[in-house]
């Protein structure tokens, strides 16, 4: 994978360049990157080491479900931080951050003996095993095993900054800001405008999905509008859901501070904000499916959310020669349009005999090789891909095809985790007369009707309310909440009659405008870039 | 956190400012001494842990300060009604059926 800076494209700042230290190495990013699509932008590709066996990992995926890009930032004595996600950090000025689990560079890894031994390294091999001799354990063998089995190291100093926790309530909770979050949010605000609306998300940004579709950035800008003129619709980014417990009652998590430059971070770093809300509106999309195929992890080989977040939202192509691996048709989708900004796509791989007509035409009309019924059974290349082999699903090798990125689309899998803390089943799950009592019964206040499980936020499709159960019952979180059209804002106007439990002068009070809060200037920044993206 | 209702303060309010009280309607004897080792023993001891609906005494502590009784489900921690101290409160049938 050498992936490089499109010519033009993203929601990236081209003005305003961004320095940082991948390594000890200077890098240059754009405000508005994060740390993968810098790097990946300037042409890196290796991120970090296996757990164990020390197997060359890049990038996989552009959020928070990352797996592989773990990286340590050091922001100073007391403020070194490991494990963290580099995509989902977002660059300033001056950042440092390096690999980990590798010895002495990630490129020339000693560690990697432990691939070549891996027969006799199996699972579940017992590291006892090199007991003997006994005085070699504390002074040879265990210091090998930590710095070789481990992730990043902890910090050495004490943790200089302070934390916040602050109570927080409202009528209406709305948890991810992908189109359908924003549009519940909206409404429910809308429709009643005592009614206390929070919209939190994890991102730097609010809009989830849309920010990586063009096709949606006027949508998204008038959302933008929107908010900024309801008032009591308080807009939290940065901002993690973290706990779903009894009675509504939401613990999140605000990074404060981590995505400035290091002069400019006053104040707490982290805020834990928690919520007594009336409704509860789950919104967290869905995380794109990896595929099963022999050297799955060489760096290089991503997701196509990925590869559609880097081209659309970063204007970075994830490679030079991209190849995309489909069971479902937003792999095409996404190959299409990362093809449209200016990244060569060479060919669609899909184990589908048939694929509707209009993706077949537009992935031919964009210079794709298309290969109905095959699959990738696998990539060759050690540090980065240099192939993909290709079978027919009738079994015969067919053909290698010369790639530096395979993205893969496997379908989706809705993010469950809030919806699975309040007891919540799956649409179709076998339910039993014990689980059935183990989902939370809504007599009582503020659970009046639970979470509402909102569809993939399909960033191609246009956006639109989640679905909400619209009976308040505990079997109805069991079956597949109803397609109605019921607004959030119709319970949310109802509850001065069943949510007593809200007192109506709460405090403390959820800030009235969010034009002065820190979410507004992330707000406008994105704001500004839809309308003009510059060159 | 729960959410509780204070029968006393008419307010429903985070678990924090409750402590809870044991199970609920043990009758004190009214002659102790009259009482067998085991009667007695029953008396201080031998408490319901049921699966499902159970009564119970919280305490407002930080509130009112007052005890009152409460019908949570011990399998859903819900709470199905609270009442004050000295009421029989809702009967199983009207809280949908015994259990």
């Amino acid at each position: 994978m050498s992936g490089y800076r499109l010519p033009a494209g993203g929601l990236i700042d081209r003005k305003a360049p961004v320095r940082l230290l991948w390594d000890g190495e200077g890098y240059t990013g754009f405000s508005g990157d994060n740390l993968a699509s810098a790097l990946v932008a300037n042409g890196v590709s290796l991120f970090g080491r296996s757990f164990k066996y020390h197997r060359p990992r890049g990038l996989l995926g552009m959020g928070a479900e990352e797996p592989n890009a773990l990286v340590t930032i050091d922001r100073g004595p007391g403020r070194v931080t490991p494990n963290l996600r580099a995509p989902a950090l977002p660059v300033y000025e001056g950042m440092a951050a390096t690999s980990q689990n590798r010895y002495p560079s990630l490129k020339y890894d000693l560690g990697e003996v432990n691939n070549s031994l891996s027969t006799f390294l199996p699972a579940g091999f017992y590291n006892k095993t090199f007991m003997w001799p006994r005085a070699a354990w504390e002074k040879l063998y265990e210091p090998a095993i930590r710095r070789m089995a481990g992730l990043g190291e902890s910090p050495k100093a004490s943790d200089p900054d302070h934390y916040e926790a602050v109570y927080a309530h409202c009528e209406v909770l709305v948890i991810g800001a992908g189109p359908a979050g924003i549009e519940a949010a909206i409404t429910a605000a809308k429709a009643d405008p005592a009614a206390r609306v929070v919209l939190i998300d994890e991102q730097e940004e609010i809009g989830g999905g849309a920010l990586s579709d063009p096709d949606l950035w006027d949508w998204l800008k008038a959302a933008y509008d929107d908010i900024s003129a309801l008032p009591n619709l308080q807009v939290l980014p940065r901002t993690t859901g973290i706990a779903y417990l009894h009675d509504n009652y939401v613990a999140a998590a605000e990074r404060l501070t981590d995505h400035l430059p290091i002069s400019e971070a006053t104040g707490p770093r982290e805020r834990l904000w928690r919520f007594r809300a009336g409704e509860v509106i789950l919104a967290q999309g869905a995380i794109e499916r990896p595929l099963v195929f022999d050297g799955n992890d060489t760096p290089g080989v991503m997701l196509a959310s990925a590869g559609r977040t880097l081209a659309l939202r970063y204007g970075v192509a994830p490679g030079r020669a991209v190849a995309v691996v489909a069971t479902h048709d937003s792999g095409w989708t996404d190959a299409i349009a990362i093809a449209k900004a200016g990244v060569n796509v060479t060919t669609i791989i899909d184990a589908r005999a048939t694929v509707s007509a209009d993706l077949l035409a537009a992935a031919r009309a964009q210079g794709i090789t298309v290969m109905t019924a095959h699959s990738v059974i696998g990539v060759k290349g050690r540090l980065e891909v240099t192939a993909v082999e290709t079978a027919s699903t009738a079994g015969s090798i067919s053909s290698t095809i010369p790639a530096d990125c395979l993205l893969m689309a496997g379908g989706w899998t809705p993010t469950l985790h809030l919806w699975s803390h309040s007891k919540g089943t799956m649409p179709g799950a076998r339910t039993c007369p014990t689980s059935r009592s183990r989902t939370p019964a809504s007599s009582a206040p503020g659970q009046g009707t639970g979470p509402s499980a909102a569809a993939r936020p399909s960033p191609r499709s246009p956006p639109r309310a989640p679905r909400t159960s619209s009976k308040p019952s505990s079997i109805s979180r069991t079956t597949s909440p109803p397609r109605t059209s019921a607004s959030p804002c119709a319970r949310a106007s109802a509850r001065s009659s069943t949510s007593s439990a809200i007192p109506p002068t709460a405090w403390p009070p959820i800030r009235a405008k969010p034009a002065t809060s820190t979410a507004c200037r992330s707000l406008r920044r994105a704001c500004r870039s839809p309308s003009q993206p510059s060159a | 956190m729960l959410l509780i209702h204070c029968p006393y303060c008419d307010a429903t309010r985070p678990e924090l400012e409750f402590t809870y009280g044991g199970q609920a309607h043990i009758a004190r004897p009214l002659d102790p001494s009259a009482l067998t080792d085991a009667e007695w023993e029953n008396f201080l001891y031998i408490r319901s842990n049921p699966r499902g609906r159970h009564r119970e005494r919280w305490r407002h502590t930080h509130g009112c300060g007052r005890f009152f009784n409460a019908v949570r489900d011990t399998v859903t921690d819900r709470f199905a009604a609270t009442y004050r101290t000295g009421e029989t409160g809702p009967s199983d049938a009207d809280l949908g059926g015994a259990q």
